[in-house]
C-alpha cells in the first residue's frame, strides 16, 4: 500500500478517509486534524496557558506531544488515582515522559486527599467508572483554576466520542447530551475545556505515539474490565469495519446538525448553581459531591 | 512458522504459517483498525505479507480506562 501523499510505502492505513501514509506524512494528516479541531472550535490562543490532563497512555502523551509540537505552552496534570501497580506504573510513564523533555508536571495524590478510589470503590456505593471520572473532572478544575491555567486539554479521541454519543442517545440522557462537545466554556472562573484529539480515533493516536517514540502505558484499569462504555466502543468498531467513517460522521453530524438544537434546550433547562460553602466547587447540593463523599468515607478509612 | 508477541501482556502466539496481514487479523478475531501490527520499528499495513519465519508485534489500541 503506497502513500496518499508522496507515492512511498504507507505505514498507517486509514480507511476511515479512504487514505494510506508514510511516516512523515501521516504526522502531517494528524497534525492538521488537530489544527481543524482548536481553529473550528476556536479552543485556544497562543498566549493562553494549557494544562493537559495526563494519565500516562497514548492519547494524553500524544496529545502533550503534539500540543508542543504546535508551539502551544502546555503543563501536564497526573491524577493519582492510587490503584495499587496500576496507578504506579501509569504515574511513571506520565513522569519519564515529562522529564525527558524538561516539561513541568503537576502530580495531585488522591490518598493525600482523603478519597483514593479503592477506598472510594469500598465504602461508598457508586459504580467505580462513573465515580472515578466525577473526582477527576472535580481535581482537573481545581488545580487549573489554582494554577491559573486557562484552558484544560484532555485527550478524549473519537472513539470516547463516538461511544459516549451512542450511550447518550440509547439512553435519551439529554443533560449529557446538552453537554457534549469538543469545548466547554470556562464557568465560575474555571478553565474552559478542550479535547483537540475529538476527529481521531485510538487507531491513529496509538500510531502516532508508536511513531513519535513515545512509551506509553497501555495496561487496562482492574476496575474497567465490565464497564459498559467498552462495550459500546466494539459496536461502534463493528460499525466502521463494515462502514468506514462512520464514526467521524456520526460525531460531527451530531455537532452540526443536532447540538444547535440542544443548545436552545440548555437555555431553558439551566439550573442556578451555587459554590459548595466547603470546597468554592459550583454544584446544585447543599455541599458538593466530592466533597459529601470525602465525608461519607472518611470515617471509614484506617 | 511466525511468532507474535503481544503488547502490553508480553503473551506470545506461533502461527503455523505466515501470510497477509489482514487475514493474520482476521484469525485473531482483531480488524486492522483496532491493532497496530509492527514488524522492525515499522507499522505494517494490511495488504503486507508475513514470511515464515518471520516475528510481529500485535498491540491492541482500544483505551480501558
Amino acid at each position: 500500500m503506497k502513500c496518499k501523499r508522496c507515492g512511498q510505502q504507507a505505514q498507517v492505513e486509514l480507511p476511515s478517509h479512504n487514505a494510506a501514509f508514510c511516516k512523515d506524512c501521516f504526522f502531517v494528516f494528524f497534525q492538521r486534524q488537530v489544527e481543524k479541531a482548536i481553529k473550528k472550535w476556536q479552543m485556544f490562543k497562543p498566549d493562553e496557558r494549557i494544562l493537559v490532563a495526563v494519565s500516562g497512555g497514548k492519547d494524553s502523551l500524544a496529545l502533550w506531544d503534539i500540543l508542543l509540537k504546535l508551539g502551544y505552552k502546555v503543563s501536564g496534570l497526573y491524577v493519582d488515582l492510587k490503584i495499587g501497580d496500576f496507578s504506579e506504573k501509569a504515574r511513571e510513564k506520565a513522569k519519564k515522559f515529562a522529564q525527558q523533555r524538561q516539561l513541568p508536571l503537576i502530580i495531585l495524590d488522591l490518598a493525600e486527599e482523603g478519597i483514593a478510589i479503592p477506598w472510594v470503590v469500598k465504602y461508598s456505593r457508586k459504580k467505580p467508572c462513573s465515580v472515578c471520572g466525577q473526582i477527576k473532572r472535580y481535581y482537573f478544575n481545581h488545580i487549573a483554576y489554582k494554577n491559573k491555567f486557562h484552558v484544560l486539554a484532555t485527550g478524549h479521541n473519537l472513539d470516547d466520542e463516538t461511544s459516549r454519543l451512542l450511550a447518550n442517545i440509547l439512553r435519551w440522557q439529554m443533560p449529557y447530551l446538552i453537554e457534549q462537545s469538543p469545548v466547554l466554556p470556562s464557568i465560575y472562573g474555571f478553565a474552559k475545556k478542550v479535547k483537540p484529539l475529538y476527529r481521531l480515533g485510538e487507531y491513529e493516536t496509538a500510531a502516532y505515539a508508536f511513531l513519535r517514540g513515545i512509551d506509553y502505558f497501555a495496561s487496562s484499569c482492574p476496575y474497567s474490565q465490565r464497564a459498559t462504555f467498552l462495550r459500546y466502543k466494539q459496536y461502534m468498531n463493528q460499525l466502521e469495519l463494515e462502514f468506514p467513517g462512520t464514526k467521524l460522521n456520526f460525531y460531527e453530524g451530531f455537532l452540526k446538525k443536532f447540538r444547535p438544537l440542544f443548545q436552545s434546550l440548555q437555555k431553558k433547562e439551566n439550573q442556578v448553581l451555587h459554590l459548595c460553602p466547603k470546597c468554592g466547587y459550583p454544584t446544585l447540593a447543599p455541599i458538593c459531591n466530592i466533597c459529601h463523599l470525602k465525608s461519607e468515607i472518611k470515617d471509614k478509612v484506617i | 512458522m511466525i511468532k507474535i508477541r503481544f503488547f502490553p501482556q508480553g503473551t506470545e502466539l506461533k502461527l503455523q504459517k505466515g501470510g497477509q496481514v489482514r487475514q493474520i487479523l482476521k484469525k485473531l478475531n482483531l480488524s486492522p483498525t483496532t491493532a497496530l501490527v509492527i514488524k522492525d520499528n515499522h507499522l505494517l499495513t494490511s495488504d503486507l505479507f508475513i514470511k515464515d519465519g518471520e516475528e510481529i508485534e500485535i498491540r491492541l489500541v482500544g483505551s480501558k480506562g
